[in-house]
């Protein structure tokens, strides 16, 4: 405890130091990302996830910190690790069996059993828009189509030569899940993915990939190979590139009936549990107030084996170290506790309300312990529990400006972080927006205020080379000393915060529709005119093309760029393969360059 | 003498200078940047910050003797439209409310104990809900005033110690502009008191011209810290106002106006009221003047490069050398005080018309100052 004594010590000569934060700090904040990237992966429900659970436990102990409502500091969770093939699936046409992985494969969130036999209809790509003010006008793949009792046959993601604008408008209802939930409103009997003809894609069967919505729906779900589909078709006399064509274009193509193909199916697919742990400790509050909940992450992405790592060649399947992602903030999490602790029993902090500190797991398979947490009080509206929740997800690469996040989930952010920030003497960059992908945001559902802290994205994000001396530690004890002074602020008062509720962007994050990959790492920190890129994902095509680290991308295909949302239209409306010009400044010159997208799946 | 009809057109308040005065013609184009400035402009000022408190304005921070706490005036008590007198905590940020809600107050300064606060306040003026309400009604009308100073005559300096208020100066006139001297024995304030009491003997001429302008009769005063023993300093006709001690405690330094109200500059007196010493000649408005704690120079504001663009300067206490140009900001830049150490400046700030005024800092590099000025 030889550091405690000396922030004491530095304590009394605050004004000097009140701006930066100690050297002692950034030494604990240095040690504990250390150990933690030591741990490993720390993939949740491995045994580096419980090596990283025992570290912070330990740490929790010495700081002199309670277990929150339990003995223990942890808090475990059943998931779904994962789906695997079980041993009896099976796809026939008219009696001939397929062979599992080379001619189909479920997806992985169909529907299980048997699934007798019925017909198919082709239903082009599957998609219907909400009609707008012309009744008639929305794009719908099944117009005049009956489609009941019978398979659809419907193609993978949307047409490919629409103008930029349509795009964006199916955009949201061409993922796989909308188009079988559309299906099962057209009472369709199961859904039979199909690879059009001369599309470009990885692989023409749809990987069973885990996406951490674990629920089983009830309709059958599958991906058949182009060569099948192309046999059913050329069997009727149809000419599907023709069709094709058209459907590319944006044009009508009624759907059909495919007569002479009985279609019968039966889904095995196994989900793998596993236990992870959340790690949760408290100082006990002054009166039952709702309370302040400070949490961050422990968990990453072990040796890259979901479909969230970045890793590229060579770094496939080595460790992810996560250093940024998120060892940063659990040395945040952990230098707040001691900090706070401290100010405790120095009698300088006399909280009103509990102050909780949670170590999340999970978070990178999709928020699942911050998630279960918030479910295990039983309750839609959390606000009763908890005044706010304050996270810490990737603080460890302060550049020019923190990132405050989730500013737009209660008015009276900005004037505290202001206030709060006198001593701390950072700069910050607001957002708004509360929708994120982070903890925070399963608090937000449920109503309660959050506020992430975020020193922006890098090009080692989500690969092994988010590692330890990449990260600013001084930044990191800074933007830690921020948090727990609006911490402690909050936990002082008895004031209220004043909930805003957010409309969600349109179908934000999902990517159904979106077919080509560029690889650029947008630096959501900026606020320059443009998307500032932190880079480009190795191997892909805009390093290919020359992107680097600092350019500001102003235009794409001819389109002027502006922020993030114009990059995400264009990227939307960009065809997989074909040649775009990129204008991007960089050193004060403006530079010109070609990128050839890929095919993002 | 032609006297001027002033138009008043106050940008920013200030302990240390309330109104500038234009005269009817156009604002004057910033002249090219020919004058001294310091060779390492950058280097004196770094990681300049906005502290940014909540509230329509924020201004006039001054530190505690230990530079542990910031006493601030702010915009932001519900109900009351004007200044209320704040502390904040630079340990936890945390904010307290010293004064008591009711009225105008402004210039506050902490006694070096740290617990006993120096401010000036209309309180006790029967009238102070009225007028909160008359402008509350005025700015709910949509209608935006340019930031005017009336000099309430209801003005009176208090020290707040915990819950206890002790009332310093009683007479009509507006008192404030008021601080400690570092031993925390005298206080330094303005006064406009002897146009209300008869001592000023004015002219006829002169009672119209302080009809118009208030701050014309105000002169720097000193007193005991409990508020005994009144002397007078200054009575030249104009305003002297803005008072500081210097670190040592025997000397104060002020800011002068012509009687016009046109031109002002940087004096420093003995603290009986000897050895007057005109420390800037620029022949603009340079006010706002703030010993750094080493004693060896004073920062200032002036408008020396465009009516409206005030820049921080330094000039050596004894005002031997030409002042040296510390900001170069858009805007307004004004009312500067250095931290007790001396390495970090602060200053209000107000970037341009769309925003109100907010205190800003940067880090001070001293050894560079002192290199700048030839010291």
């Amino acid at each position: 405890m030889k550091t405690l004594i000396l922030i004491l010590i530095l304590g009394f000569n605050f004004a000097a130091d009140a701006k930066s934060v100690s050297k002692a700090d950034i030494e604990t904040a240095k040690r504990h990302v250390a150990k933690l990237t030591e741990a490993g992966g720390r993939l949740t429900g491995t045994e580096s996830e419980e090596k990283a659970a025992a570290y912070i436990s330990t740490q929790l102990k010495e700081i002199g910190i309670r277990p929150w409502n339990s003995e223990s500091y942890f808090h475990p969770f059943e998931f779904t690790a994962g789906t695997h093939l079980g041993k009896n699936n099976q796809f026939s046409v008219n009696g001939k069996d397929y062979q599992l992985d080379k001619d189909f494969r479920p997806l992985v969130f169909s529907g299980l059993g048997d699934f007798e036999e019925a017909g198919v209809v082709f239903a082009g790509y599957g998609i219907t828009e909400p009609e707008g003010d012309k009744p008639g006008d929305n794009y719908d793949s099944y117009t005049h189509l009956d489609v009941k009792g019978k398979w659809v046959l419907i193609q993978r993601f949307m047409p490919e030569d629409i103008s930029s604008e349509q795009r964006v408008k199916i955009n949201a209802f061409a993922s796989e899940r909308s188009k079988v939930l559309n299906a099962r409103q057209h009472e369709a009997a199961g859904v039979i993915f199909v690879t059009a003809l001369d599309t470009i894609v990885k692989s023409q069967l749809i990987p069973l990939t885990y996406d951490s919505s674990t629920a089983h729906g009830s309709m059958p779900v599958i991906s058949i190979t182009s060569d099948i589909a192309e046999e059913w078709l050329n069997n009727m006399g149809k000419d599907w590139s023709a069709i094709q064509k058209k459907l590319d274009k944006g044009d009508f193509v009624m759907g059909f009936d495919i007569p002479d193909v009985k279609v019968s199916a039966t889904i095995d697919l196994v989900q793998d549990k596993k236990t992870g742990k959340n790690i949760i400790a408290y100082i006990k509050g002054s009166t039952d107030l709702p309370a302040v909940i400070l949490g961050a992450h422990y968990d990453h992405l072990g040796h890259g084996e979901s479909s969230t790592s970045l890793a590229k060649g060579d770094e496939i399947g080595m460790v992810h170290p996560g250093a940024d992602d998120n060892a940063s903030g659990v040395s945040g999490l952990l230098l707040a506790a001691e900090y706070l602790v401290m100010l405790k029993n120095q009698n300088k902090f006399k909280p009103k309300r509990d102050v909780i500190f949670a170590f999340w797991s999970g978070e990178e398979l999709g928020l699942l312990g911050s998630n279960h947490f918030v479910k295990t009080f039983d309750k839609k509206d959390l606000s009763e529990v908890f005044l706010a929740n304050l996270n810490m997800d990737m603080i460890g690469r302060l550049r020019d400006s923190l990132v405050m996040q989730g500013i737009g989930s209660s008015k009276q952010w900005k004037s505290i972080i202001e206030q709060r920030n006198v001593p701390v003497g950072l700069n910050i960059t607001m957002q708004d927006d509360a929708y994120l992908p982070t903890d925070a945001m399963s608090f937000y559902l449920f109503n309660v205020p959050i506020l992430s802290a975020f020193t922006g994205s890098h090009t080692e994000y989500h690969t092994p080379r988010d590692t330890e001396n990449l990260i600013n530690y001084e930044g990191l004890a800074k933007t830690s000393k921020l948090m727990s002074l609006i911490t402690r602020g909050l936990s002082m008062h008895d004031d209220a915060l004043d909930f805003q509720k957010q409309a969600r962007k349109k179908e934000k994050g999902t990517r159904g529709g979106m077919r080509a990959y560029m690889g650029t790492i947008p630096d959501y920190a900026s606020d320059a005119k443009g998307v500032l890129l932190s880079g480009a994902t190795k191997g892909s095509p805009a390093e290919k093309a020359g992107i680097q680290s600092g350019d500001l991308l102003i235009e794409l295909a001819g389109t002027k760029i502006e922020n993030i949302y114009d990059f995400t239209y264009v990227l939307q409306a960009l065809k997989v393969g074909k040649t775009v010009k990129a204008k991007v400044i960089r050193d004060d010159k403006e530079v010109e360059m070609e990128i050839i997208p890929t095919s993002r799946q | 003498m032609k006297i001027f009809i002033p138009i008043i057109v106050l940008l920013c308040t200030s302990c240390s200078q309330r109104n500038y005065q234009k005269s009817t013609f156009e604002t004057p184009k910033p002249p090219p940047m020919s004058e001294t400035t310091s060779p390492k402009d950058a280097e004196l000022m770094t990681n300049i910050s906005r502290l940014t408190f909540e509230g329509r304005r924020a201004g006039e921070g001054y530190f505690s003797a230990d530079g542990s706490k910031i006493v601030f005036q702010s915009e932001r008590h519900d109900g009351n439209p004007f200044y209320q007198i704040y502390t904040m905590d630079l340990e936890f940020g945390d904010v307290e409310m010293i004064s008591n809600g009711v009225g105008k107050t402004t210039c506050a300064w902490i006694h070096p104990d740290g617990e006993q606060i120096l401010y000036a306040s209309t309180h006790l003026d029967s009238d102070a809900l009225k007028k909160q309400k008359a402008e509350i009604d005025f700015r709910n009308s949509g209608k935006e005033r340019r930031y005017s100073w009336d000099y309430d005559e209801y003005f009176d300096l208090f020290v707040n110690k915990g819950e206890e208020l002790t009332q310093l100066t009683t007479e009509l006139g507006y008192d404030a502009e008021g601080s400690f001297s570092p031993d925390g024995k005298l206080i330094a304030f303005a006064s406009n008191r002897n146009a209300y009491n008869g001592k000023g003997g004015m002219s006829e001429e002169e009672i119209k011209l302080f009809e118009l302008d208030k701050s014309y009769m105000i002169d720097i005063f000193i007193m005991n810290s409990n508020g005994s023993d009144v002397k007078q300093l200054t009575t030249e006709r104009g305003y002297d106002g803005g008072p500081f001690f210097s670190p040592d405690g025997k000397r104060i330094v002020w800011r002068k106006f012509t009687e016009d109200g046109m031109i002002a500059e940087i004096y420093s007196m003995n603290i009986d009221g000897t050895d007057k010493k005109q420390i800037t000649h620029e022949g603009k408005m340079s006010w706002a003047p703030y010993y750094h704690p080493s004693q060896k120079y004073i920062v200032f504001t002036t408008n020396k490069n465009g009516f409206a663009n005030f820049e921080l300067y330094i000039v050596d206490a004894e005002g031997n050398h030409e002042p040296i140009r510390v900001s170069n900001l858009e805007g307004f830049d004004g009312l500067p005080v250095f931290t007790p150490e001396g390495n970090e400046l602060y200053w209000t700030r107000k970037k341009d018309n769309n925003n109100l005024s907010q205190i800003y800092r940067a880090d001070w590099n001293h050894q560079v100052a002192l290199q700048a000025l030839g010291l």
